[in-house]
């Protein structure tokens, strides 16, 4: 059975907060065009009968060897350290994590 | 000696024979780079020290009587979704504009271990996602064959350095058409192999289900010596295949097409098609007849109307868990904020760019209840469709020759008017990835404007060598193109 779909605001502000994604308001409209025109472009496929066809999955000719299951010591410490987005001495800081979620709204706030 | 004219084959056999230095060609394609690129923009980060102290090693094992390997003294860059051991790798993104890591990917660590002198980094679209590169935070590059239209993407900083003659040999990644598509609107060759056949080990994912490693090169024997270096099994990389390859480059010395049947798709929209590309298929099919060829005309009706929806929905639903794991807080940009969630919000906000949100949000809506059922589902299954269609295919022939592109290189600045057009620009170099299959984007001639006309030819998963055979005899009666005329010295 076709099933198309349109994308509302209601969603749209359901979306953005599971990808962790803000959007400011003046864009909201244009976003929400955007992402149902890529949904307009997909909405032929539902045509297809392909109920019995199975999910695509890949042919392997020969499998790769797995390498041994020991521990690989790389010896840089302070490299891993250094990519930290804040570094405190041999710790990577990050942030609180034990917080009130007040604010759920996907509005921007930079 | 003009070295940027040469090929990775002439440098490497010029090295090894000392007639000239692996520092002495760094330094003549360094030179290029700094004369040309402040214009072109398809260099984003140079690694001259590092490089020197390579190709210094390079001609000390010469000096000493060893064999540094096939790529002796060529210089190479790569695109900056490439992890490069001490050398930055920002995916084109503020998320990452300062992250080093501290290993090599291995299709890297394979060019070095067969002696190629790695220069620098190429610009991309962000994070692979794009048509242009036009996306970067480095800002566009420009495509050297007319720099008012723009280089392809993603790998457009990749397709532009082998135009522009600042090396022989560039790695790029091509998800749905990013080696290949780039390669075409530069005029130069591209292949993505087929899938499993090159460790993606080492490389930013944008969809692991399609995405694999590719070379640009100006000709199709060093696009097969690099194939030769490449494709290797890899314990790292679970996907990529441990079968015994054979020689890409004895493929290439092919002489003739006798014995071969090669499709040429018809059933599209011709009249959508900028004409020189429709010539340029006749072209090929012309040259395939000459080479004793036996050609027929092919369709593929389930791929042709659906791969470009199939592909987005399967890849936006990858990149957008891929992406997940940019929270600002283990690496990558970080913002500050009052909680975790505005705290994660405000790093990707400000780490992404609008291209790359759109894709997540979409990707993020067809993996959500309702959307999935209707969207990805079915998209999983035609795929499926799209591997079908094509293995019967391959059951009647042995390649197929289709545009690579609708398309003559655009004019910049479209992809911001018309985003969904650019989408459907991926109609048939994305069915390749869907289905796991080689491609290679081979150039058969210019326009009268000096635009290039490309071709695509695609045969069977792991028939990447009988491609190379086929790509080599056309190039013979094409030619293989020049190096880009470039006017543009510096920031003029």
């Amino acid at each position: 059975m076709v099933r198309k779909m349109v994308m509302d605001e209601e969603r749209l502000r359901e979306v953005l907060g599971l990808s962790s994604i803000g959007l400011p308001e003046e864009e909201f409209a244009e976003v929400l065009d955007r992402v149902n025109d890529v949904l307009r472009m997909c909405d032929d496929m539902q045509e297809l009968g392909c109920s019995d066809v199975r999910p695509f999955e890949w042919d392997v000719r020969k499998a790769p060897d797995r390498r041994s299951d020991v521990p690989v010591r790389w010896g840089k410490r302070d490299i891993f350290l250094d990519q930290a987005p804040v570094r405190e001495g041999d710790f990577f800081r990050v942030p609180r994590i034990i917080a009130r979620e007040e604010d759920n709204s996907c509005s921007e706030e930079r | 000696m003009d070295f940027h004219k040469l090929s990775a084959k002439e440098i490497a056999d010029g090295v090894i024979s000392r007639k000239w230095s692996a520092a002495e060609v760094l330094t003549a394609l360094l030179g290029r780079i700094k004369k040309y690129d402040g214009k072109i923009k398809a260099i984003v980060t140079l690694c001259e020290e590092k490089a020197y102290c390579d190709a210094r090693k390079i001609d000390e094992m010469v000096s000493n009587g060893l064999d540094p390997g096939p790529l002796a003294g060529v210089p190479f860059l790569v695109k900056d979704n490439f992890c490069t051991d001490g050398i930055r790798t920002t995916c084109g993104s503020r998320m990452l504009y300062d992250w080093i890591p501290c290993y090599d990917a291995t299709a890297v660590k394979n060019m070095k271990n067969a002696g190629a002198v790695l220069m620098g980094k190429t610009n991309m679209d962000e994070f692979a996602m794009g048509s242009t590169t036009e996306s970067s935070v480095f800002g566009p590059t420009l495509n050297p064959r007319d720099i008012t239209r723009v280089p392809g993407g993603s790998s457009g900083g990749s397709a532009a350095a082998v135009a522009a003659g600042y090396c022989p040999i560039a790695l790029g990644s091509d998800t749905g058409g990013s080696v290949r598509q780039p390669s075409a609107f530069c005029g130069v060759q591209g292949m993505k192999p087929s899938y499993g056949q090159i460790s993606r080990y080492g490389i930013v994912a944008y969809a692991s289900s399609l995405d694999q490693v590719g070379a640009i090169t100006r000709n199709i024997g060093d696009m097969a010596l690099a194939m030769d270096v490449l494709a290797k099994p890899d314990e790292n990389d679970t996907t990529c295949d441990a079968y015994e390859r054979p020689s890409f480059s004895s493929a290439s010395a092919a002489e003739n097409l006798r014995g071969c049947r090669v499709g040429i798709l018809s059933g599209f929209d011709k009249d959508s098609m900028d004409k020189p590309l429709i010539e340029a298929i006749d072209r090929a099919a012309d040259f395939c007849r000459s080479a004793g060829a036996e050609v027929m005309e092919v369709e593929l009706p389930v791929t042709m109307k659906y791969a470009v929806a199939c592909y987005y929905m399967v890849a936006l639903g990858d990149a957008s868990s891929k992406l997940a794991c940019y929270d600002g807080m283990r690496y990558g940009l970080h913002a500050d904020g009052k909680n975790l969630a505005e705290m994660y919000k405000r790093s990707r906000n400000q780490g992404f760019g609008k291209e790359v949100r759109r894709r997540i949000l979409v990707g993020t809506c067809v993996l959500t209840r309702g959307y999935y059922e209707n969207y990805y589902v079915p998209a999983t299954k035609v795929r499926q469709m799209i591997a079908d269609e094509y293995a019967e295919l391959f059951s009647r022939a042995d390649a197929l020759i289709c545009p690579i592109s609708p398309a003559l290189p655009y004019k910049k600045g479209l992809v911001e008017e018309d985003p969904v057009r650019i989408y459907l620009g991926d109609a048939f170099s994305s069915t390749a990835n869907l289905a796991g299959l080689p491609s290679i984007s081979l150039n058969v001639g210019f326009t009268e404007e000096k635009l290039p006309t490309n071709v695509q030819l695609i045969g069977p998963r792991f028939g990447d060598h009988g491609l190379i055979a086929l790509a080599s005899v056309l190039e013979k009666y094409a030619g293989s193109p020049d190096i880009a005329e470039l006017c543009c010295e510096g920031s003029c």
